[in-house]
């Protein structure tokens, strides 16, 4: 895996819908240098939307 | 079978199975009715993407897990035909990322994988944004 290469191919978008125009989403503007923290701030942004966006915890009551 | 694996490697590693429950998408159901599992899956259907294409009867997962985990899940076959699969659980700590695999193997990682991984995750966090969230990855408007 260490050699991967990371070339994103050309994907087809995602059908989902959208979330409720109303709602305010804070996002990261930009990512600390430091690839251990980034990957912490990263992991936190979509934990925090999918904390936002989902309609429960079964997540955390299955861990 | 191949889904079996996955299955079972999923639930052990990370206590529920991904594949179990496939989500029905409509206009009438909107992301703010999906459990975060099922989010998830949404997700993972980008991440399997980002590295480009599986070998022909392989199969490959990359997701985030929460705020401190990240998985990745690959199977592939020899020549001979037999199968194999491994799954890579990697852990943000504040002193580095340590690679848990299977066999009680742990270690931090460093160097190019670090790098690869933190950018496999940006990659993953905007197409996310953009095409499970509908967010602007950098602004958090709508698109």
């Amino acid at each position: 895996m260490a050699e991967t290469e990371y070339d994103l191919p050309d994907q087809e978008p995602v059908e989902s819908d959208s979330i409720e125009a109303s709602q305010t989403i804070e996002i990261i503007p930009e990512f600390s240098s430091d690839p251990i923290r980034a990957l912490g701030e990263i992991g936190l942004g979509l934990e925090v939307m999918r904390n936002r966006v989902s309609s429960d915890d079964e997540l955390s009551r299955a861990a | 079978m191949v889904v079996d694996l996955f299955s079972k490697a999923t639930r052990l590693l990370i206590g529920f199975d991904l594949l179990g429950k496939p989500i029905k998408r409509s206009k009438k159901r909107p992301l703010k009715d999906l459990t975060k599992r099922e989010l998830i899956q949404l997700e993972s259907e980008i991440g399997a993407k980002l590295f480009g294409p599986v070998p022909e009867g392989g199969r490959r997962e990359f997701f985030n897990l929460d705020a401190k985990n990240w998985i990745w899940y690959e199977e592939w076959k020899d020549a001979s035909g037999k199968a194999y699969n491994t799954t890579i659980r990697y852990e943000v700590h504040d002193k580095g990322v340590l690679k848990v695999q299977p066999g009680s193997k742990y270690e931090f990682i460093k160097g190019k994988e670090l790098d690869n991984l933190t950018l496999a995750a940006q990659i993953y966090y905007e197409n996310v944004m953009r095409h499970v969230y509908k967010r602007d990855p950098h602004t958090g408007q709508k698109v």
